[in-house]
């Protein structure tokens, strides 16, 4: 058998007593629990917004403290980098964020930036990001040069959409790149690519492609021969043009235009001495018939 | 006191109950000599008085009780059932009280509580009246109710119970209920019990420093006759002794009417007390001893039987290290066949014998030492059985043993109390001629 240990009186106190019955009273128990916070949060939310020194010293802890966390270390970007472009392009974009840095990552508006750095010709599309590091990233997709542009003030590189990338110092710097030319011609320069590709097998031939009165193309060949293509569908011209060169080898003659403008009927000038020689050649032949 | 104030005083503890039994939640307090319990009851009203399934007569009011909540503690400050530091109850109140209330998770402001002191008394009491119309009526009921000679019970004393037990109409007698029949003379036999007002009212005192209300008191045998006595023992006759810690209780029931209470001052804490000289070991290895060893008859293999009396409590000084069951027998054994002679000399004195049924179930705590049934045949004269309280719904298995009888009687008397007559109008010739109320009631009835 265990020792028998006086054991503490397990009665409650008078005021424990009393007090566990006041608790058991549905009344007072809601009272506690439920009128009495509501009571002190309507006094507090009160007592602030009847004095204005009191709002005024919440929304300046508020600020300070938003303040201190938002240019706590952790949070700001400093570094960058720049992927998918060229040295060049990526100074031009640098450039662009330059001002904007360094900056918090929670206040950073990216939406804003990417407009920004979208400013640049050559950016296509701008993916940025911040990872854990607190690295902006900053993925560009650039906009491939499609042609070179000459126009009145110089020589430009522009995409196939027609936008001017930048001025080319001289022709001979890209001789990939198909050469358009003109007022007008850089919006449509995908209607010239078009037509470039319809005449693939004399592409060495072709010296350029002029916009006429913004409005049609002429292609102009070794030679300053020149082919005017219509305003409708110039690309069937180019078509039909290939297959009288075909058939007649009608550019390996001395001529110095092909008019395909008209549909029905091609024009043909020819060179200035193809008539001469020409006349001589029917000479000949009459008197032989003679 | 007078035969209107007896009426006036039933009346107004009837009407009290009735009042807590409204509120819904009632607790029952149980303040005996050794340990208090408190039942929560949750009384649902609708089904108190609810017609039974069958359609024929109504529900006893069991299917309205619900025990929510139980507790026991240890008392002290309680001496042969009576309060004798007020201080000690008070704390055993709180504490079995704020326990019970934790279980139930409710708030309980009405109590109804029992105790086994005060020295219970009974009367046989005699009423007549006259047939007013021919047909009792419940004034007539009232009125032989009313005219009942109280005997003088003494100065100090009031009564607890008064309920009639038998209706005699002219030659007619054995009636429970005789409204509606035809008869000249209506005689009334009333039993009444009273108790000494002292502890009665350190009882209330008691109540009213625990911030409780007591709404009904109820004497202990009283209680735990009603809730270990079958339906037929309580019909045919049959006694109840409640063996309790400071003092044992008698009831007589017949006819499911209680005729005669008594107590006999004597308990197991006296048994625990003889075990404690006898052996010279402190009041709690005794009860140890008691409950884990004792018993009442002694066979060859209880001298081999030792019981070690070293190591359990440094504080005594035992003047022996080790005693044989067979000793510890043989210092119970004497005081529980004194409990039970006074026992036989009470139920001797108020003619039980006389009774048709004449069944003794034995109750209490106390009861359960092993080898009591035999023992209490060979005293009383009869066939005995260990009597456990009726099961209530909601009642947990711990207090489902014989101690709690007086607990549970008292949840039974709750719901289904006896004392319906003293509704009954006393005719007003008898209050005094009260001629501005009758005329107010004269004026209610018709309009």
């Amino acid at each position: 058998m265990q020792p028998v240990k006086p054991r503490r009186d397990p009665a409650p106190s008078r005021l424990a007593y009393r007090i566990s019955r006041l608790w058991m009273r549905r009344g007072v128990r809601r009272a506690v629990t439920v009128w009495l916070p509501a009571t002190v949060a309507v006094c507090a939310v009160a007592g602030v917004a009847l004095y204005p020194s009191h709002r005024a010293l919440i929304a300046q802890t508020y600020t300070e403290l938003r303040q201190d966390v938002i240019t706590h270390p952790r949070f700001m970007v400093d570094d960058v980098t720049v992927a998918g472009t060229a040295a060049d392009v990526e100074a031009l974009i640098r450039e662009k964020i330059a001002p904007v840095l360094p900056a918090s990552a929670l206040t950073l508006d990216l939406a804003a930036l990417r407009l920004r750095i979208e400013e640049v010709p050559a950016v296509r599309n701008a993916a940025l990001s911040i990872n854990e590091t607190n690295t902006l990233t900053i993925d560009i997709q650039q906009r491939r040069p499609a042609a070179v542009w000459r126009h009145a003030g110089g020589l430009d590189l522009i995409d196939r959409h027609g936008v001017v990338l930048g001025p080319l110092d001289a022709r001979a710097a890209r001789p990939d790149l198909p050469l358009v030319i003109g007022q007008g011609a850089a919006p449509k320069v995908s209607e010239a690519q078009i037509i470039l590709d319809a005449i693939r097998p004399i592409l060495g031939d072709v010296r350029g492609i002029v916009r006429m009165g913004e409005r049609r193309w002429d292609i102009v060949l070794a030679g300053n021969r020149r082919i005017l293509l219509p305003e409708s569908r110039p690309e069937q011209a180019a078509l039909r043009l290939m297959a009288l060169n075909r058939s007649t080898d009608l550019l390996q003659r001395d001529i110095a235009l092909v008019d395909l403008r008209d549909e029905a009927r091609a024009i043909v000038r020819l060179g200035p001495d193809a008539v001469p020689q020409m006349r001589r050649l029917r000479a000949m032949t009459q008197e032989e018939d003679a | 006191m007078t035969r209107i104030a007896l009426y006036k005083s039933q009346r107004a503890m009837r009407e009290r109950r009735e009042a807590a039994l409204r509120r819904g939640n009632v607790a029952i307090v149980d303040v005996g000599s050794s340990k208090m319990t408190c039942l929560v009851l949750e009384v649902d009203a609708a089904k108190l008085r609810a017609p039974r399934a069958d359609g024929v007569g109504r529900l006893d009011g069991h299917a309205a009780l619900r025990v929510i909540g139980a507790s026991t503690t240890q008392s002290r400050g309680i001496d042969l059932g009576e309060v004798v530091s007020m201080e000690e109850v008070e704390r055993g109140l709180r504490t079995v009280v704020s326990a019970a209330q934790k279980m139930a998770e409710t708030r309980v402001d009405h109590v109804i509580a029992c105790f086994s002191g005060g020295r219970p008394r009974s009367y046989g009491l005699l009423g007549e009246a006259e047939v007013e119309h021919g047909e009792v009526s419940a004034s007539d009921i009232g009125a032989a109710l009313g005219s009942c000679d109280v005997p003088d019970y003494g100065e100090g004393r009031e009564v607890l119970h008064a309920l009639p037990v038998n209706f005699t109409l002219d030659s007619r007698t054995g009636l429970s209920d005789p409204r509606g029949l035809t008869g000249a003379k209506l005689t009334v036999d009333m039993h009444m019990m009273t108790v000494a007002r002292a502890p009665v009212q350190n009882l209330l005192q008691c109540m009213r420093r625990c911030d409780l209300e007591l709404s009904g008191l109820a004497h202990s045998a009283y209680a735990a006759g009603l809730s270990s006595l079958t339906e037929e023992e309580l019909d045919l006759g049959a006694a109840c002794i409640d063996i309790g810690g400071g003092t044992t209780g008698i009831s007589v029931f017949i006819r499911k009417q209680l005729i005669y209470a008594d107590s006999v001052r004597m308990g197991g804490a006296h048994v625990t007390r003889d075990i404690s000289q006898g052996f010279g070991v402190s009041a709690g290895l005794a009860e140890r001893l008691k409950t884990v060893h004792g018993g009442l008859v002694a066979t060859s293999m209880d001298d081999l039987e030792m019981l070690s009396l070293v190591a359990s409590d440094p504080h005594t000084d035992p003047s022996r290290n080790r005693i044989s069951r067979t000793e510890l027998i043989g210092i119970m054994r004497p005081r529980v066949e004194e409990i039970l002679e006074a026992v036989r000399e009470r139920l001797d004195a108020a003619s039980f014998s006389d009774l048709p049924g004449r069944r003794i179930v034995l109750t209490g705590g106390s009861s359960q030492i092993p080898g009591l049934e035999d023992i209490a045949q060979h005293i009383l004269g009869r066939r005995v059985r260990i009597g456990r309280p009726l099961y209530i719904p909601g009642l947990p298995q711990a207090k489902t043993a014989p101690q709690f009888a007086a607990a549970v009687g008292l949840a039974l008397h709750l719901v289904k109390p006896q004392d319906e007559c003293w509704d009954f109008e006393m005719p007003d010739d008898r209050i005094g001629g009260q001629r501005i109320r009758r005329a107010l009631r004269w004026f209610k009835e018709s309009w």
